[in-house]
């Protein structure tokens, strides 16, 4: 008998990491995006310190993390494939089928959601990818059902033979809430694939078979929802009642302590008798949750005269303020909360943004100071590069999806007849993970443009992972680093050329020779990322005598150069706390006023 | 129940200095809830962290309401006046701006005191000279009677 554990205070990421390690989950791919990127870094941790073998991957992206895991399952492995929201638009096509094929070992697929778009370019609702595809999902509210929800969809993919989608959102992954947990790992053996075509061969005729077999299991599990804990009612008073799951419950049991609440762990499929028997108690339920109707709507179908909160808070986060706002609107007063919060409240107007930026010395500031001097169109791509579309750089002008800035420059060229070249910039991380396809198609269909790839070695924004391109695996093992250049040519681009960041000359004359050239042509453009690498040399100062106050170097958009008032002028100055020493405001000074800060015991401050 | 907001910009240890505040909750055997701004976070951008705690109540929302902040810390002063708003009326002011070069020291008047002190610009130790002649250094001999001269100046009760 172990004594009681104590609390842990986790993160919703590191929550799903701890129930599948102690499910014995022994494969887990990804590709990073946030807010899931630390999930498989934690399982890792969870290893490290208390046992169990599992193998961790950075896919090259989120279809093929959710492959490998498959075949992983096929193995009778229990396996995970992590993923942002987005990535699962990418992965949808394994993530479909599988739901006919079914699993050995248990398969847990991870979506973590973003609405209000903290950090992604959508705020989509992959609950509906639960119901698309006919796979089950589970929604942790808080880092101790994360957790719990986790190893228990194991379980269930393994009793019901399908994957399970555990649904997190931005506010489960990152926040902190206390955890019990015990720390044993239930270790499980692995006995390898073996054939069964009929339901691992999705030709039509194994198909059809499994759709219906899919469609009984669904039956099967939206009864077990009715009665498993999962699912769960709050008994409360009033006539008014709620449903709700995820972040909404939280949410609601802050705004209402004492109001019934019908709380879905599970949300698809839906328990039809537990709700049901809920909705047919009380005189009002109303349906509380974030961005799309999905709860609603199903309950709707069920038959249940439902009410839900006004339509306008389907767009962007759930927050306590709008929450009450909304509730306000249907004739409901919040009692939970003193002091009310004010929903007119809001930070002051005319505050100066403070928007993220590329860091001091980042290595793709060069290209877009380069980039905006040529004057070209530039498609743009996802990662850190895609903050040089803000001012002062303003030199990328669109951002899709991953690896569309290729194909798009490539629309680009064939629409206009080949009139107008765009620059496609891309970084490495983004080039391996859908970059590749596109580049190839283009290649192939006599595209007439230029790729830039952007290579930092680095999946920057989200927190510096490693990628083919690194030569190194999530696991610190050494790998064949991805040649860009030996890539491109034999997809045969007939101009490939490097040029160092930290050069603007070169870069400027590299990119001026890839748009004369008539045909694709390739420019990989090398720099350490200062972030990940820890890159940082002696700092830069300006020297008064020698400026003019042109601002050339303030135009740059580095976070290290400021502006500073003496004798009643704006002088520009370099933070030497900031600046990381890259010289690229030296190189970009035409009066030499910037030099290294001991060199000319400038005035850095 | 207690609201506390941390403001600052990406790098500066705004989720450090909150994740600080719900471990000694944890370990105080509180509720507790976070909710930490990741990603862009580290590209300078502002930075946000909720923390709600409380000895006796369930903590379910981890966000703050509008105008429900019992404190905020802010790590850089346009973060903090962008974020003032939060604050709940009513409150006392807990915090205190020490220029850059003046002595200080801090002591506890009751057992349990949670100090959180936060310095512009990159971490320094402190040099031999910049530390008051006249105090004694931490550990030696007369510091408790150093500390109790300091307590004295303030009113008992």
């Amino acid at each position: 008998m172990s004594e009681q554990p104590q609390p842990m205070l986790l993160s919703g990421n590191e929550a799903v990491a701890l129930g599948a390690w102690q499910a014995g989950c022994s494969l887990a791919a990804a590709y990073p995006g946030t807010p899931s990127s630390e999930i498989l870094p934690a399982l890792i941790r969870w290893a490290e310190r208390h046992g169990g073998d599992i193998y961790c991957e950075w896919s090259v992206n989120e279809k093929v993390a959710l492959e490998v895991a498959s075949g992983a399952s096929i193995a009778g492995a229990r396996t995970l494939a992590a993923m942002k929201h987005v990535g699962l638009n990418v992965a949808a096509d394994p993530f479909f089928t599988l739901a006919y094929t079914g699993v050995e070992g248990g398969l847990l697929v991870i979506s973590a959601d973003d609405p209000g778009l903290h950090s992604s370019q959508n705020e989509q609702d992959n609950r509906i990818y639960a119901r698309h595809a006919g796979i089950p999902m589970l929604e942790p509210a808080d880092s101790q059902e994360a957790c719990d929800f986790a190893r228990l969809a194991f379980e269930l993919s393994e009793r019901f033979d399908v994957p399970v989608l555990l649904r997190l959102t931005t506010r489960v992954s990152h926040s902190r809430t206390p955890v019990v947990a015990g720390l044993e790992r239930a270790e499980r053996e692995v006995t390898g694939a073996t054939p069964n075509p009929q339901k691992y061969v999705m030709v039509p005729a194994h198909a059809k078979t499994r759709h219906e077999v899919l469609q009984r299991s669904l039956a099967r599990v939206a009864r077990w929802g009715d009665e498993a804990p999962v699912n769960r009612v709050d008994d409360g008073v009033g006539d008014v009642a709620f449903i709700a799951s995820g972040l909404a419950y939280c949410l609601l049991r802050e705004v209402l302590p004492e109001a019934p609440v019908l709380k879905l762990g599970m949300t698809y499929p839906l328990p039809g008798s537990l709700i049901g028997g809920f909705v047919e108690r009380f005189a009002r339920v109303v349906v509380v949750e974030e961005l799309e109707p999905f709860l609603f709507e199903q309950i709707r179908a069920l038959g249940h005269a439902v009410d839900r909160l006004p339509a306008e808070l389907q767009l962007g986060e759930l927050t306590p303020d709008r929450l009450v706002h909304g509730l306000r609107q249907i004739g409901i007063e919040p009692t939970g909360l003193s002091p009310a919060p004010d929903e007119a409240l809001g930070p002051p107007a005319g505050l100066p943004a403070r928007p993220p930026v590329l860091c001091p010395g980042c290595a793709h500031r060069a290209v877009f100071a380069v980039l905006r001097k040529l004057k070209v169109f530039v498609t743009g791509d996802i990662g850190c590069y895609t903050l040089a579309t803000l001012e002062p750089l303003a030199a990328l002008h669109t951002c899709l999806d991953m690896g569309a800035g290729i194909s798009q420059a490539h629309g680009i060229s064939r629409a206009t007849g080949g009139k107008q070249k765009a620059v496609a910039v891309i970084g490495d991380s983004t080039f391996t993970h859908m970059g590749m396809p596109a580049l190839l198609n283009a290649i192939y269909n006599g595209g007439d443009f230029v790729t830039l790839i952007l290579d930092n070695r680095s999946t920057a924004m989200t927190g510096g992972q490693d990628h083919p391109g690194t030569g190194t695996t999530l696991r610190g093992e050494s790998s064949r680093a991805l040649d860009f250049a030996r890539l491109a040519e034999a997809m045969g681009a007939e101009m490939v050329m490097q040029v160092p960041v930290s050069d603007p000359k070169a870069i400027e004359a590299g990119l001026r020779q890839a748009l004369n050239h008539r045909g694709p042509a390739v420019v990989i453009a090398s720099g350490l990322c200062p972030l990940r690498y820890r890159v940082r040399t002696t700092p830069y100062a300006i020297d008064r005598e020698k400026c003019t106050l042109c601002r050339r170097c303030l135009a740059l958009g580095c976070p290290a150069l400021g502006l500073s008032v003496d004798s009643g002028l704006k002088w520009p100055v370099i933070d030497a706390a900031l600046c990381n020493g890259c010289g690229l405001c030296a190189q970009e000074c035409l009066l030499g006023a910037i030099s290294l800060a001991d060199a000319n015991g400038g005035d850095a401050v | 129940m207690a609201n506390v907001l941390f403001a600052g910009v990406g790098g500066q240890g705004v989720v450090t200095a909150s994740d600080l505040l719900a471990h000694a909750a944890l370990r105080a055997g509180w509720n507790v809830k976070k909710a930490e701004t990741h990603g862009m976070a580290q590209r300078g951008g502002s930075v946000v962290t909720h923390v709600r705690v409380s000895a006796d109540q369930p903590v379910h929302s981890r966000l703050i309401p509008h105008g429900c902040a019992d404190y905020l810390i802010a790590l850089e002063l346009l973060e903090g006046v962008r974020t003032l708003w939060m604050l709940a009326p009513g409150g006392d002011s807990f915090g205190i701006d020490v220029p850059h070069a003046h002595w200080h020291t801090v002591v506890a008047l009751q057992p349990g005191t949670v100090i959180f002190e936060a310095k512009s610009g990159p971490y320094q130790p402190l040099l031999p000279e910049e530390k008051a002649p006249w105090a004694p250094v931490e550990g030696a001999a007369g510091v408790d009677v150093y500390l109790r001269q300091i307590e004295s100046l303030f009113p008992t009760g």
